[in-house]
This record gives structure tokens, sequence and C-alpha cells, in this order.
């Protein structure tokens, strides 16, 4: 019923190993880019006096953009020459009439090194009421999400979180769009979706200690993972290779640019 | 109902030679039987799983996926043949259940080798030998506590892994101090063999011992006993709480989260499900595995074509968990609430919850591997629902042999324990479903439809001289071979395969130190001990069907029995909702009132009214396909259907307090041994019966039971005496020899999986 492999010899050790436990000696470059860039329009603020519906002197409206750095929302773990660049500086806007947007962007690239990380931005959309009135609000969040990779292996993924500070009912999500390589399969992938959540309609109360301001907050997580393939072999496998090819007269070196 | 069965424990003792008095429930077809529900799994407002197609498909690729463990051992690595493991070599273990010091250290087998890397023939079993095979208290000429079993991991203390390539994980790794060849160290074997996985939906627990409980707690093998099970669940952007789930029916999910952990079996010490989430999601499914492109269920996501056969699938696992579960199990985007292993970056939720999509893929997976088209399935039935074998193309002659062979299981008993559609009284839900009372429900074959209901699986309420009813009671009272009633779990039975202490299966006890078994519970329960309680269902048991009551409806002192003398309650009167409704006889629904337990489990003789008989119980297997899923009994002690009709001729290979009734109650006429040709005979027709419950489906590997590629381990080079060291995971490990079973479309091989050691 079955085949039977019997590795009687050291070759035949190597050779089986290196289809049983994945080895893969070849190099190249293996890139990931992600940008996401996210806009929000308001479609509306409505004073909820009747008395003045539209006086909206007491509110005011920013924007910002923070890239996040603790360890709730950020991690970067590189080996060898892999790296990342993620150069996003805080951006604000203040005040908004009635679109903010921005963009965040991260790539990496490794040859002999390996890259994983989580990189995230916050794009916030502040309403401060200064007054005693309230406001009921609509806002259109649009999104543009691109996620793409080059080489083996490698994963990269973006998702889009939206919600309010102070009503825990409002949110919504992009789950993950996600551009990978597989071996024997593709090569590069790139993603991308556009998009708009209309209408997050939410209300701002009256000034006082627990009210008057909210923030509609957008998280933008890039998930990035890429090994290229000679890399992550556990070390003792690495030393049995290498001194079995230097017994055979190979050099890696030679391999590698055989590959 | 318990004057009948003394009678008939008598009448075993006495016609051992050549029993006759068949009674009680039959084997019947599974065509058309449910899948037992899992309640909010892919029902309900918010399932669980909101695609179940992707859901079998992320569960079939993660059985088969070599990557699952820390070095190349995948579930389908002791699964490959019919459901259970085909290979012969390094698969022994020295006995480490046993509380003997003999468990620690590999026996010689009589042709003087034996331990790690042996090699099996058939010469060496069965592992109990006496001189004369029909009595069990002949000289034994030679005997093992060793087991033969699964060859597993070397393991090692776990380090790390790399997400996308690579396949072992980062362990320090070094020699065992049990599994070595003269100091070149041997992969690990498992201490029980491993049981088909065919047909294990119908479970209501699993593993050979029960631990995989029935409830599926998100997280672990142990259902309601664990508090610190549980899955992470998005409430919104801003929060997660740890919920621990409670699927019923779901013990291939509770199962599922063991193996890959243990050290045995597929892991490194230490290693976490959130690690091998982490190892996995990124990655490539079956990464290093070809792929069938007509595999059933893989196929279109293949890279294969026709002729051309690719390893992997065309995604990654990250994208068949969010395809397959509902985004409130994997899309929480902040760090921080699911911890991280020291020196390692935080889990993400989808991470922490891998147990959860690992368990829930594989039971849904597992949960389409049902072989319901056996001769015996597709035969129809007469109106006793035994099969006619008309229709199937047989000859006269063959239909003969198969109603002798059937009549010869039914008089010894077989069918007492392997009855119902699984051929266990252990799948609890399914037989009692079948025995509800269900107007215009039927399973079996087409041509001839049997009624869900009392008569379901015998005409005369067969089933309930079996204690089985429409109530899914999952604990009995039952006799012992020297037919003393004991409270027991229903489903599981000791035969004596081995002595006691080699082994307490059931009678064991799980992480927390809880006992196993739901009859040491109940007993607690009946002591007013809720604090004893670990499996709710206990609480739900019905009295009056008990095979033997608690309590006998006499005025006198009885042994045995509670009796109006002593303080007795109606069964169910504690909880306010009486369980009397129903009963074959009223007069059993009597149990002890807390008072009157507590006085009887106070008796420091111990009071045989409180008696147990969990110790060395193990779970009643399924019969179907066990032409092809031997060795068999937990410890694989026997290689052939010839050596185990062999052993239940003899009676077990052992006589002890917990041995069960029906196996004394067996004849030996099925012994070819010792008797003549009529028992070589008899044993030729219970063989050709038994053979009838092979799906062709199943031997040839055709769809459901298609599967990838997968190179297993299969001992070392070299044998028993010198290994070959120098594995590329350690230089003191010895190398792997590798056997490997090749990728099947749904279409099947042409090749037949053949029984265990067959030529």
């Amino acid at each position: 019923m079955f085949m039977k492999i019997k590795n009687l010899h050291l070759i035949g050790v190597t050779v089986l190993c290196s289809s049983l436990w994945g080895t893969q000696i070849a190099q190249a470059a293996v890139t990931f880019d992600s940008s996401a860039t996210l806009t929000y329009t308001i479609n509306s603020i409505t004073n909820l006096n009747p008395a003045h519906p539209n006086d909206l002197s007491a509110l005011g409206v920013s924007g910002y953009f923070d890239q996040g750095t603790d360890a709730t929302n950020y991690y970067l773990a590189t080996t060898g020459d892999g790296a990342v660049v993620a150069n996003n500086p805080s951006y604000s806007v203040d005040p908004v009439s009635s679109v903010f947007g921005h963009t965040f962007n991260v790539s990496g690239s490794a040859t002999a090194g390996s890259v994983d990380s989580l990189h995230t931005g916050l794009f916030g959309l502040l309403f401060d009421n200064s007054g005693t009135d309230s406001y009921s609000i609509d806002v259109s969040l649009g999104y543009e999400l691109s996620a793409a990779v080059a080489g083996l292996f490698a994963t990269n993924s973006i998702a889009l979180d939206y919600f309010t500070l102070t009503d825990s009912s409002i949110f919504g999500s992009i789950d993950a769009l996600g551009a990978y390589t597989i071996d024997s399969g593709s090569l590069s992938d790139s993603q991308t979706l556009n998009g708009l959540f209309e209408h997050i309609i939410f209300n701002i109360g009256a000034f006082d200690s627990t009210n008057g301001l909210d923030i509609l907050s957008a998280n933008i997580a890039i998930t990035s993972t890429i090994e290229p393939a000679a890399v992550p072999l556990p070390s003792v496998v690495w030393l049995f290779l290498s001194g079995l090819l230097g017994v055979l007269g190979f050099s890696k070196h030679k391999k590698s640019k055989d590959a | 109902m318990k004057s009948l069965i003394n009678t008939i424990g008598l009448a075993g003792c006495v016609l051992a030679v050549n029993v006759v008095f068949a009674h009680g429930p039959t084997p019947v077809s599974l065509q058309n039987v449910p899948i037992p529900p899992v309640p909010g799994l892919t029902d309900g407002a918010d399932p669980i799983v909101v695609n179940k197609t992707a859901a079998i498909a992320l569960g079939k690729a993660l059985f088969w996926d070599m990557n699952v463990g820390s070095d190349g051992m995948a579930c389908g690595s002791c699964h490959f043949s019919a459901g259970v493991d085909g290979r012969v070599k390094n698969q022994l273990n020295p006995g480490l259940k046993s509380s003997h010091s003999s468990g620690q250290t590999f026996d010689i087998f009589p042709n003087g080798a034996g331990g790690p890397n042996y090699t099996l023939t058939l010469a060496d079993f069965p592992l109990h030998q006496l001189s004369n095979p029909a009595d069990k208290f002949s000289t034994v000429t030679y005997t093992t506590d060793d087991v033969v079993s699964s060859a597993g991991t070397f393991s090692g203390d776990y380090m790390g892994s790399t997400k996308l390539t690579g396949s072992n994980d980062l362990c320090a790794r070094s020699v065992d101090s049990i599994f070595h060849v003269g100091g070149v160290g041997t992969r690990r074997v498992e201490p029980r063999n491993a049981p088909t996985i065919i047909n294990a939906v119908f479970s209501h627990r699993l593993f050979w011992d029960g631990r995989a409980n029935n409830i599926f707690n998100g997280s672990s093998p142990w259902g309601e006993r664990d508090p610190d099970a549980g899955i992470w669940v998005k409430v919104n952007p801003k929060s997660v709480l740890k919920q621990r789930l409670h699927l019923e029916n779901s013990a291939l999910a509770s199962l599922a989260t063991g193996p890959a952990l243990s050290d045995f079996e597929m892991s490194c010490r230490q290693r976490t499900w959130s690690d091998i989430g982490r190892k996995l999601l990124s990655r490539q499914p079956l990464q290093n595995q070809k792929v069938h492109n007509e595999d059933s269920v893989l196929g279109t996501l293949s890279l294969s074509t026709a002729g051309n056969l690719k390893p992997g699938l065309n995604t990654i696992y990250k994208n068949l968990v969010t395809k397959a579960f509902n985004q409130q199990y994997w899309s929480y985007i902040a760090l921080g609430p699911f911890g991280n292993a020291p020196g390692q970056t935080p889990y993400t939720q989808m991470e922490a919850n891998f147990s959860m999509f690992f368990a829930l893929s594989l039971q849904l997976y597992q949960s389409t591997l049902v072989s319901d088209q056996a001769p015996f399935d597709l035969s129809p039935v007469d109106t006793n629902v035994r099969p006619t074998w008309v229709g199937l193309g047989k000859t006269d002659a063959e239909i003969a042999q198969l109603k002798r062979g059937g009549t010869l299981f039914f008089n010894n008993h077989c069918n007492l324990c392997h009855t119902g559609p699984t051929m266990s009284m252990e799948a609890i839900t399914t037989n009692a479903t079948l025995l509800t009372p269900t107007p215009g429900k039927t399973f079996g074959p087409v041509a001839t439809p049997i009624a869900y209901g009392p008569n379901a699986f015998g005409a005369g309420g067969a089933a309930q001289q079996a204690g089985m009813t429409q109530y899914p009671n999952a604990i009995t009272r039952d006799f012992n071979a020297n037919f003393e009633p004991k409270l027991m779990d229903v489903g599981f039975t000791n035969t004596a395969v081995n002595e006691q202490d080699a082994d307490l299966g059931l009678g064991g006890v799980d992480d927390f130190s809880h006992p196993l078994s739901y009859s040491a519970q109940y007993l607690e329960y009946l002591k007013g001990n809720s604090a004893g309680i670990h499996d709710a269902l206990v609480t739900k048991t019905r009295a009056c069907d008990f095979m033997a009551g608690m309590e006998i409806n006499l005025t006198n002192p009885e042994y045995l029995y509670f009796t109006a003398l002593d303080d007795i309650i109606l069964d169910g009167s504690r909880e306010g909702l009486l369980r009397t409704n129903n009963c074959a006889d009223p007069t059993t629904a009597y149990i002890p009132s807390v008072a009157a337990a507590q006085a009887a489990a106070s008796d420091p003789a111990g009071d045989p009214r409180m008696a147990l008989s969990v110790k060395a119980a193990f779970k009643i297997p399924t019969l179907r396909n066990i032409e092809l899923t031997g060795p068999y009994m937990h410890n694989g002690s026997m290689a052939n259907l010839e050596q185990v009709l062999d052993f239940y001729a003899r009676q077990g290979n052992f006589f002890h307090e917990n041995l069960h009734a029906n196996v004394v109650a067996i004849s030996s006429s099925v012994n070819s041994t010792a008797l003549n040709a009529f028992g070589t005979s008899n044993r030729a027709d219970l063989i050709a019966y038994l053979k009838s419950f092979t799906d062709e489906r199943v031997r040839y590997q055709k769809a459901p039971f298609d599967h990838p590629e997968v190179l297993v381990p299969h001992g070392h080079s070299g044998n028993a005496q010198l290994a070959l060291q120098g594995n590329p995971l350690n230089g003191s490990l010895a190398q792997d020899d590798i056997l490997v079973v090749p990728a099947v479309g749904a279409n099947g091989s042409v090749t037949p999986v053949k029984p265990f050691l067959a030529p």
C-alpha cells in the first residue's frame, strides 16, 4: 500500500530531510508594502436644542493621526538584514471643517533575515463641546487599503476597526485584508480594498465633568511577516547541513547563487 | 428485569461451553443516522462557525498537516490506515500506565528482542500467551505489560518556532531515558493504542479512558472540569472577554486539544496552543505535503493538476480561519489581554483562540468521516432489524454463513456491548435519539427503514434489556463476573485484557485529580456532595434504567441492594423533578436518601451497595471496519480477529472483581484451539460477520476517507539492537525511516488498506 524509503546512506538522509522538513536554501529579497488612507467626511452636525439647531459655535472639531508605539499596538522583531520603513509622523488638523484624511504606510524587506511586525495607526476625529447644547453628528469614513508582498515567504495584512470613545454600541470593522506568497504558488500578491462606512451617527452631550468630549477613532493594524526561505531553520539543522555541504564540497554561497 | 439478568448471568456461567440464551439489542445500520447535534456551533443567532465548508477544509488540512507537530507528526500520522495506525516498527511503550515498576522498562519478546525500534511480527502476538489459548487459567507461556501503540515525537523543551518556513520547532532535545537504543534517542511511543477516528463523532466521550469530555470548553479536554479554560470573545473594538464554551456532543473537539500538546505524540514540552497558532496561522496549509487534485475537500484549494501533484494549498491558514469562524473570535486588533511567552511578542486574539479553531474544525472534518456503506449497513433488515443480506450479490452459502455469524454474535452476548448503529453502547446520545419514539423519523437501509422508538434495536423493546432507553443515561448498575451489581459508566467495560494495575483506564483521574468516571461522581451525588460532581449530567441519571437498581422492592435486608427498610427516596425527588416516567419497573425508581448513602459510604469494610466498577474499564470500541483496525484492545495486544475471538472465548485473560458479567457469559464455541472443527467453523462464521462491517470506501480510501500525502516516521535506521544516530534535529537522536503515505483523491486508491501485519 505504501512506499517505504530507507535512508541508508548519508546523502539519502540529506535528501530526505529536505523533503520532509521543508528546507529551502534559495535566497532572494522578500518585501512587503502596506498602505491605508482613511478619510473622515462630516455629513452633518445638528444642534439638538430646537431653539437654535444650526448653532455650532460651541463645538470644536479636530483631526489627528498617531502611529502606535506601546506594547498593546506595536511590535517589531527583525533578524539579519530584515528592515522596516514606517515613517509616519504624528499629524493633526485643527479645526476640521468637513474633511480629514491621512495616509499610513509601512514597508519592509529582507534578503538574509526576517521581519515580524505589527504597526498600528490611529486616526481620530475629536469633538469638543464647550457649551450647554447637545449635538447629533453624522460622519462617513472612507478607506483605501492595500497590502502587497513579493518573494518567498511573506504575509501582510491590514485590519480596520472604528469606534467611538463613549458609545460602545457604535463600531465596525474591515477584517484582515491579507496578501501572502506561498511555495509553488504565487510569488507576489497584492490586495486592495476601497470603500466607505456611511453615516456613522452619534450624539455628543453638553459639557460637564463627564460629557462634552467624544472621539471617532479608526485603528489600522498592519501585520507583516517575511522570512526568506533559508533563514528559519533551527540552528542545529543548519550546523548539520552546512557541515554536510562542506563535506560534499559545496558552499552555501554557491548553492544560493545557483538557486 | 433484575431477575431476568440474574438468570442470564447464571445461564452464562453454567452453560459457558455453549450459551444460546440470546437477548437484548442488536447492531443496526448506520444509514441515515444523524450526527449528534452541537447547539450553537453552526446554528443559532450568533454561531461560532459561519462557514461550515471552510471549517471542514481547515479541519482536514490541520488534521493531516505535519507542521502541527514539533517534529513532523500530524494527527494523521497515527490515523492514516482505516483511521488507525498501520505501522509496525518502534511502536512499543513499556507500559507507562502501570503502577508497577515493570511499566518503566521494556520486556524482551520470546524471540529475544523488543523495546525501542523493534519491528513487530505476527509471532509476537498476542502479548499474553497461554499453553492453552482456550483456558485463561492454563500456564502463561509469555506475558508483558508492554503496549503496542504509536510512535510520536522526540519531544524536548519548547523554545520557539518560525511563522512561515521551516517545519520543526526549536526545542532543546536530548536522548530520552526510556526511549533509546544503546543511548541513541528514539521517538517516544504513546502508552495506549490509537483507536480509529472513523465514526468517532458518535462517541459520547473519547480516548480509551473517556477523558475527552463530551462538553467542549474551548481550550482543553476537560469540559466543565477546567476552571481556567476558555476563549477570548471580542465584545467591541475596545474590549474582549474570556468565556468558557459549553458545546455539547463535542468530545472530538475536546480530544483535539490533547495530542498536539502531548510530549508522547506531537509536541515539545511547554508548548501552548497559542504557540501552535503563531506557528501556523500565516503559513500555507500542508506546506510540504502533496494534495491530490481530486481531494474531496481540498481539491479546489490544491495547487495540483492531474498527474502533477504539488504540495500545499493555495491559501494560508489565517484566511481559512477568517472565512470559517465568526469574527468576534479573531478580529480584535490590540495586543495585551492574551499574554505572551517569555521574551516573545504578545499573542494576538487569533493565536490565543487557536485551540478552538483547531478543535472545532477538526471536529467538523471528522464528522464527515462516517462509514455507513458496509454490507451490514446496506442490507435490508427483517422484522427483528437483522440483515437479510439479500440484494447485495451474495451467494446463498455466503448469506447462510453471515446469518450463522450473526447468530453467534448475538448468542454470545457481543450485542450487549457492541450494539446500536455504531456498535458501541458508548454512543449514548445517538442510541437514545434512535430509541426515542419520533413520528415520521426513520433510519437504516432505504429498502427497509427502521422507525425511531424502543424497537429500533430489536423487537419487543430489545434495547431496554441492555439498559438502553430514550433517556441518555451515562451510568448504569450492572453485574461483574461474580454477578454482583456495581455502578458502571455506560459504554466502559472491564474485559480483563490485562491485570488491573497495568492501566487504570476509566478508574484514573483528570489533571485536577478528579475521577474520570461518571459513576464515582454519582456516588458523590447520592451522598449529597455537590463539590464532588464535575460533569453536570451525572445529576440527571435515571436509576430505573439501571440494569440492576440501587433499590429492590423488598422488606427484608439485602446485601447488594437498598430496600424498603432503608431510608429511600424517589429518584429525582431531591431536585423536585421525578425521574420515574417510562420506567420498565417503576419499583426500581428509588435511590437512597443522602443520609442513607452517607451511612453506607462510611462503612469501612465497603458497603457493596455503593460499589463501583470502573477500575481498568475501557471504552467499548466500535466494530465498524474492525477487519482493518488492528492491533486490537487498548494495549494493542492482539494482532488479528482470530486472537480477539480466542480472548473472548476464554472469557478474558484474567479474572478479577471488575470483570464484566457479559465476558464470562461468552461461549467457548468460537475458540478453535481447544475444541475442534466446530469451533473453527464457528469462528470463521463470526469473522465473516465481522467483516461485513467493512465499508469499501474505507478499504480503498475513497471520499470522504481520502487524504493528502503524509510522511510518517516509521522507526529508525537500524533495528532494536542498533540505531543509526545523526538525526537532523539533534545528532544524538536516531535517523528516521519514513513511510510515505501517498495523497489520495476522492476516487480512492487501487491498493486496498490491509489489516494489521497482513502479508
